[in-house]
């Protein structure tokens, strides 16, 4: 497990960390507020959880980022004094233990969307506009991570719908369902 | 505020009540909104959303504040609900028994109160996990070993409470408590053991003192609060060796028991040996996605390819020696020349990029971990329950469990996973049933799978050794003996020593007389 606290011009100067991201530029984003510190949790194992990290983490959202191993111990050391926004694109049972430890603290679920591979596909229960992650080119995490970056402070109604690219694979170390969440403690709502 | 309260108080008296704790507590240490009262819910139920749900939490912090908390229960006869950790999950999770109740919350307490390293034990309080423990030990230079369950952050207290069990030397941790505190329902104060002598230095070395023991009465029951418990910890030994073995066929169970039982019960094998059947081994690292997506259970041709592809057997045996390097190789001569007995046992002492292999060797050697938590990737969706009946360390008895519920799994549409884990004269049988939470009717089947497995086992003599809150009054009607004069007795000393009911009702199927009369 490891944490690296970057500050966004550490982030910004990395180059293309996320190359993935690269080209959604036009994509609405919204800013991390003022003081707010969003923390982004990486699960390292898992191919979908480091591109949306990769694509957060070029987007100069992510103030800190938590790495954490197929142990999954990091969840327990790292998320014990977070504030502010936590953001992840993990498996459902990081995402599980992540939610209950952060909820005891006092942190509200502001988002929580899914994402299951079945009969050959990928299908997202998400909010705003389905087309997005339809029509991207890009790996769908990091369309997803920008969507749910924008979406942060203004919830809409879930919506569901399946990936029409030709390439909608499942990656042999993928765990196949994922959800991507985002938790908040009070006072650092955006 | 959650518009829940406890069944039978007048929305008048349960604010008043909260007032007064929050008066012992303080006004942040009783949670009442629906925010962090989401928190005390069981994430993997295999029940439908909205039940077992709290009205309030109280988290005090020390022996008295327990006292004048239960005071106030009683006095407005509230219902509480005890956890330590609260991660119980796969038998209820941190959820009461029935909606309603208020949730006592020990994760204040948790101090870790004397590390004895002469003697090998720790005093801890109920909120303890693992994790802090081993922590502790390490930050202290202690070279003394913990006994995690899987769950790093499971309680010391909790889990011994429950009767759960680990994977070295030292894994079944009731054995391994030694002495106690506990709040009793009025308020009074008991040590138990040598506890309960002035001056004594002995409560966490022996479990015996004058008169009876009456530490498992306060395991798995609803008789008191436990504010202290002693656990013996294991002296780091000189020499490990954990090996595992791969079995080809399912019907090898048997024979591997037969083959476990001497060396366990003469202790060649010290530890919880485990034998992991071959979905349970490849969820820590494939789903089941990645080679069937159709319904039901796994078909063969997909199983042959997974021990194939991940090189694991139908079984699939972890063990390890412990002590001196000249008795771990001796000892070793006779473990491998009997487990490998069995044709086609294949033997591993190491394995590259497995991550069920890395865990296992750290549970073996007492060093906490989540990493079983992603065995719940195999069908995704966040249910799970476990069924956990006890046989002795008999292979027959082992195969006719396993065929009898891996038959039923497969009728109600669910693969088998599960393990077998071998104690001192006993064993464990843990099947997870995994459901998909949003896949209703998964979820109703594994309700019904399990409901009907508890009736099925019990008629051919297995009892649970636990259970999950929903199934806790079923189970305790399959003990049957004389009437059910065991439950009787446990309702007997419940009226006597917690007349209004307030602590935990329904634990383990124990509930007060009033609720009785009216359930
Ligand atoms: C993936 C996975 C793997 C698991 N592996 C294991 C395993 O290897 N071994 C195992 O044993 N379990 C296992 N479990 C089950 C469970 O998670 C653990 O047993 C866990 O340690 C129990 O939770 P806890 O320790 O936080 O206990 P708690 O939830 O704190 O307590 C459990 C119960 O004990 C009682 N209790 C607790 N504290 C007190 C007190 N102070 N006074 C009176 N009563 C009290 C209450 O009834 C409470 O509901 C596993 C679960 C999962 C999901």
């Amino acid at each position: 497990m490891m944490a690296w606290k970057l500050t966004r011009r550490d982030v910004l100067g990395a180059g293309a960390l996320g190359t993935a991201a690269v080209g959604l530029g036009t994509l609405a984003r919204s800013k991390p507020g003022r003081g707010r510190t969003v923390t982004l949790v990486e699960e390292s194992g898992v191919p979908e959880s480091r591109q949306f990290a990769a694509a957060l983490i070029d987007s100069g959202f992510a103030g800190e980022v938590i790495r954490i191993d197929q142990s999954l111990n990091g969840l327990l050391h790292e998320l014990e004094a977070t504030t502010g926004t936590i953001i992840g694109m993990t498996s459902d049972p990081a995402a599980m233990i992540a939610g209950q430890l952060l909820g005891e603290r006092g942190a509200h679920s502001r988002h929580f969307w899914q994402h299951h591979y079945t009969n050959g596909r990928w299908r997202h229960r998400i909010e705003g506009g389905a087309r997005l992650i339809g029509n991207t080119t890009h790996a769908w995490p990091v369309a997803i991570a920008h969507q749910l970056q924008s979406a942060i402070g203004n919830r809409s109604p879930q919506v569901s719908n399946a990936c029409t690219s030709g390439a909608c694979a499942l990656l042999a170390s993928s765990p196949g369902m994922l959800v991507s969440w985002v938790y908040e403690f009070e006072g650092h709502q955006s | 505020m959650s518009s829940i309260g406890p069944q039978g108080v007048a929305a008048a008296d349960f604010s008043n009540a909260l007032d007064e704790f929050a008066g012992v507590v303080g006004k942040d240490r009783v949670y009442v909104d629906e925010q962090p009262l989401s928190s005390y819910r069981d994430a993997y139920s295999p029940l439908a959303d909205g039940e077992f749900l709290p009205s309030a939490a109280v988290a005090p912090d020390g022996v008295e504040q327990i006292q004048k908390t239960l005071k106030i229960a009683n006095a407005y006869k509230i219902p509480i609900w005890t956890i330590g950790t609260g991660r119980n999950f796969a038998y209820g999770g941190p959820a009461p028994r029935k909606s309603g109740y208020v949730m006592l919350d020990l994760r204040r307490m948790n101090r870790i109160i004397e590390v004895n390293e002469k003697y090998g034990y720790a005093l801890v309080e109920p909120g303890v996990s693992y994790m802090q423990l081993y922590r502790h030990l390490r930050a202290i230079g202690s070279k003394l070993w913990i006994d995690p369950a899987a769950p790093a952050w499971g309680g010391v207290m909790g889990n011994a409470l429950e009767h759960g069990a680990g994977y070295t030397p030292y894994g079944d941790h009731f054995i391994m408590q030694c002495g106690m505190e506990v709040v009793l329902a009025d308020g009074e104060v008991v040590r138990t053991g040598q506890g309960a002598l002035a001056g004594s230095k002995h409560w966490q070395v022996t479990k015996h003192a004058a008169g009876p023991q009456f530490d498992g009465m306060f395991t798995q029951s609803n008789f008191g609060v436990v504010t202290k418990m002693g656990i013996w910890l294991m002296p780091e030994p000189p020499g490990y060796k954990p090996f595992m073995i791969t079995y080809e066929r399912e019907e090898d169970l048997e024979a591997i028991f037969e083959i476990t039982r001497p060396l366990k019960v003469n202790q060649i094998i010290p530890n919880a040996a485990v034998a992991v059947d071959l979905l349970w081994e490849a969820s820590a690292k494939v789903t089941r996605r990645h080679y069937f997506d159709g319904k039901g259970p796994l078909p063969q041709s997909a199983r042959t390819r997974i021990a194939s592809d991940l090189k694991l057997g139908m079984w699939n045996y972890y063990g390890a020696l412990y002590g001196p390097p000249p008795i771990i190789e001796n000892n070793w001569k006779i473990v491998e020349e009997a487990l490998m007995s069995i044709p086609g046992a294949k033997l591993y002492l190491d394995r590259e990029n497995d991550p069920a292999w890395d865990y296992r060797v750290r549970l073996m050697r007492g060093e906490p971990n989540m990493t079983e938590f992603s065995i719940m990737n195999w069908i995704g969706g966040g249910g799970h329950v476990n069924f956990s009946p006890i046989s002795a360390p008999s292979g027959a008895e082992a195969l006719a469990q396993y065929n009898m519920i891996k038959r039923r799994c497969h009728e109600y549409g669910f693969d088998y996973i599960g393990e077998f884990l071998v104690g001192w004269r006993d064993m464990h049988h843990i099947l997870m049933i995994m459901y998909d939470r949003a896949d209703e009717a998964m979820r109703t089947r594994a309700y019904d799978l399990f409901g009907l497995l508890v009736d099925e086992a019990a008629e051919i003599g297995f009892g649970e050794y636990r259970t999950h809150l929903a199934f806790m009054d079923q189970i305790a009607k399959t003990y049957k003996h004389n009437d059910g004069a065991l439950w009787d007795l446990h309702h007997r000393i419940k009226d006597v020593m917690d007349p209004n009911g307030i602590l935990s009702p329904g634990k383990q199927g124990i509930w007060p007389k009033a609720m009785r009369e009216t359930s």
